[in-house]
């Protein structure tokens, strides 16, 4: 060939896959991307296979981390996951097998304990998989693949949130056009991988039984009050339960608003997601349909009859998948109380509504009492509050019999009179919403408060609780609920893990004003 | 581009033969008569949108050293015409280069209808422009003589950001203190268009004077022409006299034929489909190779699946011009393009999945340097787009090779590899996905 002849073949699109779940659908997602679009493996392109296991990848920054290699079945390609729990979340990884920690402290039989729960204490392949759904928080924000200079030589990694921000202007991190997470999610807005099963051959012994990880792979409250953000990713598909609805669409949008390159939308689920095997068909039907109509437009079509969910940057509505390499980045990704660039998606909205980042009129807090703590009675009752970065933990839950507690604050310098609180049940045009009484059985002021507050199930509206001073305007209103019992709790509309309820709040103030605040974001599992 | 030299043993061993390369220019920007005032050398305002697309080129084409010509239509004195295109290339140079004094001189010395002062011409057009972009009791407005706060509006890029050219970047490198190598005018002796005998005729006629202006409007003109990077030319042996010199000087580089050249023949004849219409032998061989020479684009297109695109229609973009094409069977086209462009971007629709691809293609090699062909090569191959660092875009092509040990540099096993690939068939060379 001549010096006055050359090739040309379109710019590079890369994928990342994550999944907490069998991996079927992420493989067919990836197949289809490679073979369909010729779309490129961000991982599988950059990392070596491990020397002991050619079906795992190695990252030398995170040893303990799954990188499984699936074949797909309907092609010879091979398609590399990222797989938290191990392979098909069995745990059953061989390097997990006697994993014994990367740090002299964890020597001991991999004991590692997390910052994120102190007290909780790991061993073994729990370790690894409490450090790798840890990691997932990192890699789900900056799905991207560096390379740093170590004891004078490059290395090829997973990268490390830190790093990637700083290196990415050397130009040596390169992110992932299109991350996709496949596991499980809760309304709250967090994802977790599967329960991994028993092992008899782990060591140490305290690691063969079943468990969870602690950590989520992901809580957008938590990123959202952190302001951490996506570097990176262009579109995100969660194919999870849950995790985008109507009262997370703000947390999101706060996470977006500062990413960079701004994310263009994110295709989720607003209720169940379908289940691994259930995706694939999705996962098909989506690619095939990118081919002809806008990425919004086949995620709708592809999931006719499940409920899904998407958040959509104004200018992306219209994106396509095969316009992918000419996409202009949006100048504005703001979302406050007046501005609106994102615009939220369900399959009961499918117009969609400009989503908007409103500051509450009048504060809420909602607490649950500490563990181990029979009563707000006690002298030593403490509380904790439920913030937007504690959903997924258990003090975020309806534990039958346990106490809660709610102040509803006037605004600065105007009192209330009183409140009332209806409890929504995922959303307000949710068909199954819960009677105040299926989920609690007491509620009454505190100790002191006894003749100064009033506080009963409404006897108008059986979803709502009013509140009322009984001594004129003040500045705030508290009361103690107790959660029904288990019974009781069995036979409400709450569905286990699928449940959300949270709180919509109307304050009369002194003056006679009504003012009312969705607290999408201050709520609680079951 | 292939040059050929002629040599010849030296008479002693004391002396040797120098081969000085022919003077080549690469691209050329114009700008019109409507953007001078009529008659005159003062710059209106409405150049600025010309002048930003010289910006741009001059910021393409980075070494590349520049020379401005005037143009004048035939109309008026042959020494009149010259002298006014001498004096519309002096202000554009005064302009690029922030040389105010040049301005003041052509305004303290005027000639024929260039009289800047007149009726405060100059002024008034200037502070016109002046008051329009800026509120006078504004404290942002540009303070300083009139002139120079003209310039200094005018003479902005795209973002609002000063612009100037340095007297060093034109040919003779501003060593002439009249510009010599750097300025001159033409006068009237290379028209873009010259009419027919019948068109003469009928424009000698008073009433048709003004569709005779507006036809020579093409003639009247600024030309700043690029050359190669590096190229070096003594002002001493520069053959265009300077801008305030007589035309005695332009009619040593005549073609023998030039008088036959400025006749009115029967048709109407442009350049540059007629190769006949300037008399300056010198400036019509310049314009010869940024108008008129040609290169080959042989370029094999595929999808991102690494499959050649065969049987496809094909467009080739390269500034505004564009280029309609069919690929063979095996992705392969060949497009004929202008001497100096380097860059294209390919579009075609991918028949696998009906995809819409733009593809960034440099010449390789019209790159200078063999780390520029390579990188070409990689951002041709997918790995990165044109800006892009070098590292960056060579850890991409090493990290998709998982044998190239990653460096960040061009090594020699990835010189190798992009050498490899240069000659074989990509469905089997790249990509990891694949068993």
């Amino acid at each position: 060939m001549s010096e006055e002849e050359t090739k040309g073949v379109p710019r590079a699109l890369y994928y990342m896959a994550i999944d907490g779940t069998s991996a079927v659908d992420s493989v067919v997602y990836g197949e289809l991307l490679e073979r369909e679009l010729g779309w490129r493996n961000l991982v599988g392109e950059f990392l070596a296979p491990a020397a002991d296991d050619p079906t795992r990848l190695h990252d030398p920054a995170h040893p303990y981390l799954p990188i499984c290699v699936y074949k797909a079945k309907t092609a010879s390609k091979k398609v590399a996951v990222i797989c938290p729990h191990g392979r098909e979340s069995a745990g059953r990884e061989k390097m997990w097998q006697k994993y014994a920690g990367e740090l002299p402290s964890e020597q001991a039989e991999g004991r590692f304990e997390s910052d994120i729960a102190p007290g909780l204490v790991t061993y073994g392949r729990a370790s690894a998989a409490e450090k790798s759904a840890i990691y997932m928080k990192e890699l789900l924000l900056n799905p991207s693949f560096e390379v740093v200079e170590e004891n004078g030589a490059l290395v090829r990694r997973l990268a490390t949130a830190e790093v990637v921000s700083d290196d990415r202007e050397h130009g040596t991190a390169f992110s992932a056009d299109l991350l996709i997470v496949s596991s499980h999610g809760w309304l709250g807005g967090w994802m977790k991988g599967n329960m991994v099963g028993a092992w008899k051959e782990a060591e140490p012994e305290s690691a063969r039984e079943e468990f969870i990880p602690f950590s989520p792979y992901f809580l957008v409250g938590e990123a959202a009050m952190e302001n951490v953000r996506f570097t990176g990713p262009r579109w995100i598909i969660l194919a999870q339960c849950s995790t985008l609805n109507m009262a997370t669409w703000p947390l999101w949008a706060r996470v977006l608003f500062l990413s960079d390159p701004p994310v263009r939308g994110i295709l989720a689920y607003e209720e169940s997601s379908p289940s691994a095997e259930g995706s694939i068909p999705i996962a098909r039907n989506f690619i095939k349909y990118c081919k002809t109509m806008t990425v919004l437009d086949a995620w709708k079509k592809a999931n006719k009859r499940i409920k899904w969910a998407a958040l959509v940057h104004k200018n992306a509505v219209d994106d396509r998948l095969g316009e992918w390499r000419e996409f202009v980045d949006p100048e504005d990704t703001t979302t406050d109380d007046t501005t609106s660039n994102y615009r939220g998606y369900l399959s009961g909205l499918k117009d969609g509504v400009d989503v908007f980042d409103k500051q509450p009129p009048f504060e809420l807090v909602l607490s649950s009492i500490k563990p181990r703590t029979a009563s707000p009675r006690d002298a030593d009752s403490e509380w904790l509050d439920i913030t937007p970065d504690k959903l997924c933990l258990g003090r975020a839950y309806v534990i039958a019999e346990r106490y809660g507690r709610v102040i509803v604050y006037a605004p600065t310098g105007r009192p209330i009179v009183s409140a009332r609180i209806r409890l929504v049940h995922i959303r307000r045009t949710y068909r199954k919403q819960c009677p105040v009484s299926s989920i609690f059985q007491t509620l009454e002021p505190r100790d002191a408060d006894v003749d100064r507050v009033r506080v009963a199930f409404d006897p108008k509206d059986k979803y709502s609780i009013e509140v009322e001073s009984l001594v004129g305007p003040v500045d705030s209103l508290t009361f103690h609920f107790r959660a029904a019992t288990e019974r009781v709790l069995g036979r409400s509309v709450l569905e286990m893990h699928h449940s959300y309820l949270w709180l919509a709040v109307a304050v009369t103030l002194a003056d006679g004003t009504t003012l009312e605040n969705d607290f999408t974001t201050t709520g609680l599992s079951f | 581009m292939d040059v050929m030299h002629v040599v010849a043993p030296t008479d002693s061993t004391a002396e040797h033969n120098t081969i000085r390369r022919p003077l080549t220019a690469i691209d050329a920007w114009e700008l019109g008569d409507h953007h001078f005032a009529f008659d005159s050398s003062v710059l209106l305002p409405s150049m600025s949108e010309d002048l930003l697309v010289l910006i741009e080129k001059i910021r393409a084409h980075p070494g590349s050293p520049l020379a401005i010509f005037g143009h004048a239509d035939p109309v008026g004195h042959v020494d009149y015409n010259k002298t006014l295109s001498g004096r519309r290339a002096s202000a554009l140079y005064a302009l690029l280069t922030r040389r105010v004094a040049l301005w003041e001189q052509l305004s303290a010395t005027p000639v024929g209808g260039d009289h800047w002062t007149r009726d405060d011409m100059a002024a008034s057009i200037m502070e016109g422009h002046l008051a329009s972009r800026h509120d006078s009791a504004s404290p942002t407005a540009p303070a300083g003589p009139l002139y120079a706060r003209y310039i200094a509006a005018l003479g902005v890029d795209a973002t609002g950001a000063p612009f100037s050219v340095p007297p060093e970047a034109f040919l003779g490198k501003g060593a002439d203190a009249h510009g010599k190598a750097d300025y001159q005018g033409c006068g009237e002796a290379n028209p873009l268009v010259m009419f027919s005998r019948a068109d003469t005729l009928r424009y000698q006629q008073p009433e048709h004077r003004l569709a005779r202006n507006d036809a020579n409007a093409l003639n009247r003109r600024v030309t700043v022409l690029f050359f190669e990077p590096g190229t070096v030319y003594a002002p001493d042996r520069w053959p265009c006299p300077r801008a305030g010199e007589g035309v005695a000087g332009c009619r040593k580089r005549y073609w023998s034929d030039a008088a036959l050249r400025a006749q009115h023949l029967a048709s109407e004849r442009r350049y540059p489909d007629a190769r006949d219409t300037f008399q300056c032998r010198f400036y019509d061989r310049l314009l010869d190779v940024v108008g008129t020479r040609r290169r080959q684009l042989r370029c094999q297109l595929h999808d991102p699946r690494l499959q050649p695109i065969g049987r496809t229609k094909v467009i080739v973009r390269h500034g505004d011009a564009a280029i309609e094409t069919m690929s063979d069977s095996k992705g392969w086209i060949v497009v004929t393009l202008p001497q100096h462009v380097i860059n294209v971007r390919v579009e075609y629709v991918a028949p696998s999945d009906g995809i819409r691809y733009h593809v960034p293609v440099s010449l390789p090699a019209l790159l200078p340097t063999a780390e520029e062909r390579y990188l070409a090569q990689m951002v041709g191959l997918g790995f990165g787009d044109p800006g892009e660092p070098l590292r960056v875009v060579i850890l991409r092509f090493q990290g998709a090779h998982p044998e190239l040990t990653l460096t960040g540099r061009l090594d020699d096993q990835t010189r190798a590899r992009l050498d490899r690939l240069r000659d074989t068939a990509l469905t089997s060379e790249l990509g990891t996905a694949d068993e």
